[in-house]
């Protein structure tokens, strides 16, 4: 039986044949349930490629807030003009913790020319508590 | 394939995945394809993988699916991010951030 976007919220997930999926926090079923219907709301599923972004975050330092500025710069052809959503992931590093924060962009296309998109993006974290190990914040 | 031990994942709202590799510090957003390749990167080979996905109703439509997860493991590959079955594990290069 194949996976479908057509499931029912809380459709029940046989946890005990369902092996563990790359993220831990998730059986594989459910991780691939969610995924598909997180990429179909978004309109991402078909997008090319693997990987979408690269980059270093921040060494570790001891802080209890940190904020760090990340430039992106992207040249493309748009198909049609309107406005663009970017989505730019972001790393904050606070109390030797790296901390992931995804921004969302949305940048006004004027032509379907070749354009180049330059985003900035500052994010600052404060953290109220000691016990972050890996946390995402949309 | 398999996926190098080392690296972390986790799910984003749109459906991306995030890699980060903890020794070097370097992160990936994986497409939501990508991500689904990712995740059945457990010592299977690029038919296994196929067979798997094309189960899913939405990319068994695809005509070249086998060629584009041939594709995206390859990428994946040449990121440091996946093994093959007898390679030693090495930590993750860094690169050069934009």
């Amino acid at each position: 039986v194949g996976h479908s976007l057509h499931n029912e919220p809380g459709e029940s997930i046989n946890l005990v044949n369902s092996p563990k999926s790359c993220d831990p926090t998730l059986s594989r079923q459910e991780f691939v349930r969610k995924l598909l219907k997180k990429a179909a709301a978004a309109g991402t599923l078909l997008y090319v490629g693997a990987i979408a972004d690269s980059f270093v975050a921040p060494p570790a330092r001891a802080a209890v807030s940190g904020a760090t500025t990340r430039v992106v710069t992207s040249t493309r052809v748009e198909t049609s003009i309107g406005f663009v959503t970017e989505k730019i992931v972001n790393t904050v590093v606070v109390g030797g913790k790296t901390i992931f924060v995804t921004d969302i962009i949305t940048n006004t296309v004027t032509n379907t020319l070749t354009n180049t998109v330059t985003d900035i993006v500052t994010d600052t974290v404060t953290v109220t508590t000691a016990s972050i190990t890996f946390i995402t914040i949309t | 394939m398999r996926r190098h031990p080392k690296i972390l994942a986790r799910l984003l709202p749109d459906g991306y995945v995030l890699l980060h590799a903890p020794d070097s510090n370097q992160v990936h957003t994986l497409t939501p394809l990508g991500g689904l390749v990712w995740e059945y990167c457990d010592g299977q080979s690029v038919d296994d993988i196929t067979k798997q996905l094309m189960e899913i109703d939405e990319l068994g439509k695809i005509a070249d699916l086998r060629e584009q997860i041939s594709v995206l493991t390859c990428e994946l590959k040449e990121a440091g991010l996946l093994l093959d079955e007898d390679s030693p594990v090495l930590p993750v290069q860094a690169e050069e951030s934009p």
